[in-house]
């Protein structure tokens, strides 16, 4: 199958049928599951599309079925269906990062909007995901101790500095330096970082002062 | 010394003392070279201490003021003593002190001397004058008092001494020097003696009735017209130093300072030296057992034996206090020893010595005592070890042990060969020759704690030895054990029986040793005897066993007789028994010893004697400790037949030859009567209300002349009652009964005080008898008359008139109520159905506020058929504008679409149902339907909550009788409970059950039980209560209703925690008749 899939959720078999059979007539890839538990073994780590539940199952719930996703790294934004509207679960779910939430009455309308925003964004999301894969990959050049060294740069440390906290000789540093920004194809320290923050690398840096462009360097003890 | 002062001031008095005292100690250091000063520090006898028990009072037990001058027994029984603040009566227990307040007639609260004469009047000398008091005769009503003045020829001082001749002259000496006869109820001063006036003289009387007077200068006496002297005595030994007493036989005592001297019809039949005595003598006596006791003021107390034997009790040995007053001997021969600020002391012979009270022992645990071959007793103390008592005291014998440890000692015996056996804590050692103690290592481990040795008739020694037994005979040491059938466990003790059968008792029973066997001795039912402490042989195979809590028990060819409290034994425990040669056992236990008669021991175990008569020794007899010691042999006869008794305090001695008994029955006396109008609950007034209480209480003394009459309206009666036993207060035992209440006499214990409530009119008696210590009793005792008038209410005349007066009430209410009662019963009627009416109403508003907790849920259900609808409807248009339409599949979908329709109009019906109002009906209905439905309903409540409902209802149920409806508004109440019940715990974990079976009385009992936490205990029952809930928007109508419901079905409805948490409510529905096979 190729192209976004809706994965379609839900314990009553009756609903199941009906909102596939709509979709389906909406033009969209339908794959159904009476059980979360069902969809999950039979999910495909690269799957593309978005997941529409049924929020009030036996066994596993559909908050549960958001909380395993979420666990498993998957991209899938989930819909969330529910017989009547139930205020304090839509908060916890949209919270945790649901696309919509619908009652199973909602308009067709809404519906199919709701399950477009939701494939638009696996799209958006997939992207990303591939973009930090390529800029990891860059890192991954690096050798350790310039991983080394690209850390203690964006400190804000000085090259006599890391010398000093490395013991090696502030021309070897220098080489260093060199090698990192030749490697990652920038050209200065400013850029350097925002592409360490993008590729997501050193998190515990950027926690202190997320807001300001550069990195502040934290405190951090001698000969770490 | 002038006279006057004396008179004018009586405070001076105790400056006088003073005064006194330095005077007689400047002579005492003039005389300094002719004094023997050896006799101060007189070591006394090692056990000359032990003949008396000393007990002494004092302000803080009582008394008006530390010192007793003088004391006399009235022939009621009473002890009377004078003290420097009041005259004292002394019952045992309480003082009752008479002053210059409470008693006009005394003329001064100091109470110098007291005489009591032969017509019972007693003579008090104050500080300032002399006053008889006569006693209460029967029909007398007042005591009579007298004072003496000029007038009657008195013009003396304080008194020094009274003599009485026999026809009831007295003559009295006064500290001023004065010598006055009184005869005729008259005084005449005889002329003064010769000599000087100094503190005055020794007045005494012989057996002719001639006056007799005593001082340093003169002794001799008048002969009716002149002093004539009779002996010379030493003026250089000081003016104190010289007494008189008259003795008991009627002889007279004269006390020369150095020597006592006894003159019979005016002849010198005696002299014993007192080369020893020191000190200025205050007063004399002789007691019962002719001892004569001299009170010095200065140098304690001293008592001459029949022998001569001088004793001293000084600040050093037993007295507080050196000035003494007097010595007084009360009926049951106690002593009494007045001091000058050391209070009052009572000296009662002891019955007991005890034989370490002085040495290394004194005060320290001994387990047991042995008589060895040469006279010395041999004593085993766990403390200290191996000691014995010889004349001299007591002394250690040396066990040389392996480190030369003083040991632990429990057990020692000599046996007949003369071999010492000793056991201690750790070992067992044996003796042949002096010093050659040697170890037995035989069956013995360390630690063998032998507490029990033994050695039998053929001169076998037995051996506890820690778990088991050994035994020593000719053919050396043997173990014996559970190869022979003895259980392990510690032995206690051991006996033979006359067939040379050895007994013993372990701590797994009483075991009997036979041709080589350990067989074990049941009790009747087949029980070990576990608690049995020592065994006691009889010659004729009877056995008796001492038990630990149990009394003793007699074995006699095969049966059990247990003899305990109820049959008067005083003890539950029994250490050991020993007999005596008088046909007596003493049986020590933790709180005494008893004596009781062999045949009464018997006449008891075979039913024949009601109540056992025994003898109970205790502290107050000399025992040094109510506990006496446990094992084997922990008491023993000596070859002289004294019992001697290892105890946790020293080793106690008994010579039963010699036991006295206090065989007086004591005077009873009834002291005071008071009745109280007030509340019986209220004892104790606030000190401010105390005017108030006092009103309403009313106390009456003796002599009742009539019979009290107690106003009506007495709620509360007290009578407070003594018994006159002076040698152990303590122990007096009343018993009392109120004629007219009760028949038989009720055990009052050591009270002396009996309260009666709320007393309905009429006449009483109230009696009273008592026993002494040694259970004598006083049969007659004392009883006092009462009557307890009645309110003109309780009188029989108001009770005729106010019959009469509710005869035609009666009448007129019963006519004045037929007519009232047609009225009430439409007015019930009319009650009762608008109670039907609202019960319906309550029970449907519970049944809608429950269906509004289901709303939710039912939203949920509701909502997925509505939903398929709708998607399938979309999708059908969808399809139809596809070219060409699927038709199949639009087909399928209508085909859904009409089935989710039919499901969502059964959602509705099922509700529409429950929350219709209808009448009540019966029918019968299945349960596992009825289950099923509500189970239906609750299904998305359940998936909501995420609660697991299980329901364990058997098909085969039969059928009960009920509403539907109504049975489902339970079912649904409770499960909706459940659901709320476990919202606060984790979601894995709550579960509800539905469970039904069958009971045994036609009945279905059903169950809902959730995993919450339970309802808390003391909601338990609150529960059922309108209004009553835990829960934030809960109206509390829903459990009330249910059990209501359930009710009306004739059914039960219970709540309770289930065993592993959890509430549980059951409740039960009648079967449909005719269904009950099922």
């Amino acid at each position: 199958m190729n192209g976004p899939v809706v994965y379609i959720i839900d314990d009553d078999a009756s609903y199941l049928r009906a909102v596939s059979r709509f979709l389906r007539a909406a033009g969209f890839q339908v794959v159904i599951h009476t059980s979360a538990v069902e969809f999950l073994t039979d999910l495909k780590p690269e799957a593309a599309g978005c997941v529409i539940t049924d929020l009030q199952m036996p066994g596993m719930d559909g908050m549960a079925l958001q909380a395993a996703l979420h666990q498993a790294g998957s991209l899938l934004p989930i819909v969330f269906l529910t017989g009547h509207g139930n205020i304090p679960a839509s908060v916890q779910a949209m919270r945790h990062g649901a696309e919509d939430f619908l009652t199973k009455q909602a308009r067709k309308e809404d519906l199919i909007a709701a399950v477009n925003r939701a494939l638009s964004r696996n799209e958006q999301a997939i992207a990303e995901h591939e973009r930090q894969r390529a800029l990891r990959a860059r890192f991954a050049l690096l050798t350790d101790r310039e991983m080394e060294v690209l850390q203690h740069v964006l400190s804000g440390e000085l090259n006599k500095q890391i010398a000093a906290d490395l013991g090696i000789h502030e021309r070897t540093v220098k080489l260093h330096r060199t090698a990192i920004t030749t490697k990652l194809r920038v050209h200065s320290v400013a850029e350097l970082a925002r592409l360490v923050q993008e590729a997501g690398l050193f998190p515990h840096l950027w926690q202190s002062v997320p807001s300001r462009g550069q990195p502040t360097p934290p405190d951090f003890p001698k000969g770490q | 010394m002038s006279v006057s002062w004396l008179r004018s001031n009586a405070l001076l008095w105790t400056r006088a003392g003073a005064e006194l005292r330095l005077h007689v100690i400047v002579l005492t250091l003039a005389c300094l070279a002719a004094m023997n000063w050896s006799a101060r520090a007189e070591t006394p006898h090692p056990f000359a201490d032990s003949g008396y028990l000393i007990h002494t009072w004092e302000t803080a037990d009582g008394l008006p003021e530390n010192s007793a001058t003088a004391m006399v027994q009235t022939s009621d029984g009473y002890l009377w003593f004078g003290t420097f603040n009041g005259l004292v009566r002394f019952d045992g227990i309480k003082f009752t002190v008479f002053n210059h307040f409470n008693t006009p007639e005394l003329p001064d609260n100091n109470i110098v001397n007291l005489h009591l004469d032969r017509e019972g009047r007693l003579w008090v000398s104050t500080g300032l004058g002399l006053v008889t008091r006569k006693p209460l005769s029967a029909e007398g009503g007042r005591v009579d008092w007298r004072t003496f003045t000029a007038d009657d020829g008195w013009n003396g001082d304080l008194v020094r001494t009274f003599a009485e001749r026999p026809n009831g002259d007295l003559l009295l000496t006064t500290f001023n020097g004065q010598v006055l006869e009184f005869s005729d109820n008259r005084f005449m001063a005889l002329p003064p003696p010769p000599g000087e006036p100094g503190q005055g003289y020794f007045g005494g009387v012989d057996e002719a009735g001639q006056w007799w007077v005593t001082q340093n200068r003169f002794v001799g006496r008048w002969d009716g017209s002149q002093w004539i002297s009779t002996i010379a005595p030493n003026p250089s030994l000081g003016r104190s130093a010289v007494a008189s007493a008259v003795a008991r036989d009627g002889a007279l005592w004269i006390f020369l300072g150095k020597e006592l001297v006894k003159f019979r019809e005016g002849k010198e039949v005696l002299r014993l030296p007192l080369p020893r005595f020191s000190g200025g003598v205050w007063s004399m006596s002789e007691d019962s057992r002719a001892n004569v006791w001299i009170c010095s003021y200065d140098s304690g107390l001293f008592r001459v034996s029949p022998t001569g034997d001088l004793h001293h009790w000084g600040e050093t040995n037993g007295l507080g206090y050196h000035a003494t007053r007097f010595v007084f001997e009360d009926r049951e021969r106690n002593l009494w020893v007045g001091t000058s600020g050391g209070g009052l002391r009572r000296y009662k012979p002891r019955r007991i010595s005890d034989m370490t009270l002085d040495g290394p022992l004194a005060g320290r645990v001994t387990r047991s005592v042995w008589p060895s071959a040469d006279g010395r007793m041999l004593i085993a103390s766990p403390e200290l070890g191996l000691f014995q008592r010889e004349a001299s005291g007591v002394s250690r014998v040396m066990v040389p042990g392996p480190r030369n440890e003083t040991g632990y000692g429990l057990s020692v015996v000599e046996d007949r060969r003369g071999r010492l056996w000793y056991g201690d804590m750790d070992h067992c050692w044996w003796r042949q020759e002096p010093l050659s103690f040697e170890r037995i290592s035989v069956g013995l481990p360390k630690s063998a704690n032998v507490g029990a040795l033994f050695e039998d008739s053929q001169g076998r020694i037995w051996i506890a030895a820690g778990q088991g037994v050994v035994t020593f005979d000719d053919g050396g040491f043997r173990e014996l054990g559970i190869a022979q059938g003895l259980p392990t466990g510690r032995v206690l003790c051991f006996a033979e029986t006359r067939s040379r059968a050895i007994w013993l008792a372990s701590e797994q029973g009483v075991f009997r040793y036979d041709t080589g066997r350990f067989l074990e001795v049941r009790g009747s039912d087949g029980e070990s005897l576990r608690d049995v402490l020592c065994l006691k042989a009889e010659p004729d195979g009877t056995l008796w066993m001492g038990t630990h809590d149990r009394g003793l028990l007699r074995w006699q060819e095969g049966r059990l007789h247990r003899l305990g409290t109820a049959v008067g034994l005083p003890v539950e425990s029994v250490n050991a028994i020993l007999e005596d040669g008088h046909g007596y056992y003493w049986m020590t236990s933790n709180r005494g010893i008893v004596r009781a008669a062999r045949t009464d021991l018997h006449a008891a175990a075979n039913g024949d004697l009601r109540r056992l008569n025994c003898l109970l020794l205790t502290a107050s007899d000399g025992l040094p400790s109510m506990e006496c010691a446990t094992g084997q042999p922990t008491c023993v006869r000596d070859p002289a037949g004294r019992l001697w008794f290892a105890t946790q305090k020293g080793v106690a001695m008994v010579d039963p030859a010699k036991l006295e008994f206090n065989t007086l029955p004591p005077p009873v006396h009834i002291e005071r009567v008071s009745f109280h109008r007030d509340n019986p609950g209220v004892e104790i007034e606030p000190a401010d209300s105390k005017d108030k209480a006092e009103a309403a209480v009313v106390r009456l003394q003796p002599p009742f002349v009539r019979a009290p009459e107690l106003p009506a309206g007495t709620r509360r009666l007290e009578i407070e009652y003594t018994a006159l036993s002076y040698s152990s207060p303590e122990r007096v035992r009343f018993q009392v009964k109120l004629d007219g209440i009760s028949r038989d006499w009720e055990d009052a214990q050591d009270q002396r005080v009996a309260r009666f409530y709320e007393l309905r009119p009429g006449d009483y008696v109230f009696r009273v008898r008592a026993a002494n210590n040694d259970g004598v009793w006083n049969e007659t005792g004392a009883s006092l008359a009462f009557s307890v008038l009645p309110f003109f209410w309780q009188t029989w005349w108001f009770r005729l008139v106010a019959g009469l007066l509710l005869v035609g009430l009666g009448g007129a209410l019963a006519w004045s109520w037929s007519r009232q009662r047609i009225a009430r019963a439409m007015e019930r009627e009319r009650l009762v159905h608008e109670t039907h009416l609202l019960r319906d109403e309550l029970t449907h508003a519970s049944r809608v506020s429950t269906m509004g907790q289901l709303a939710s849920g039912l939203a949920h259900e509701l909502g997925q058929p509505l939903g398929a609808i709708l998607r399938n409807a979309e999708a059908a248009e969808l399809l139809m504008e596809q070219a060409p339409p699927d038709l199949e599949e639009i087909r399928a979908i209508l085909t859904d679409i009409r089935q989710d329709d039919q499901r969502a109009a059964g959602v509705i019906d099922r509700m529409r149902s429950l929350l219709k109002r209808r009448p009540v009906e019966r029918i019968p209905l299945a349960v596992p339907d009825l289950v099923q439905e509500v189970a239906a309903l609750v299904r998305p409540n359940a998936l909501q909550h995420k609660v697991q409902i299980t329901l364990e209802v058997p098909r085969d149920l039969p059928t009960v009788c009920g509403d539907r409806i109504q049975l489902q508004q339970v079912l649904l109440n409770l499960l909706l409970n459940g659901m709320d019940a476990m919202s606060q715990q984790s979601s894995g974990t709550r579960r509800l059950i539905v469970q039904a079976r069958k009971t045994e009385n036609q009945m279905v009992e059903m169950s809902v039980q959730d995993s919450g936490p339970g309802i808390p205990a003391q909601s338990l029952d609150r529960v059922f209560e309108p209004f009553f809930t835990t829960k934030a928007h809960g109206m509390g109508m829903g459990l009330p209703v249910s059990k209501a419901i359930i009710e009306a079905h004739k059914g039960k409805m219970w709540a309770e925690n289930g065993p592993t948490g959890g509430a549980v409510f059951w409740f039960t529905v009648p079967v449909a008749k005719g269904d009950g096979d099922r």
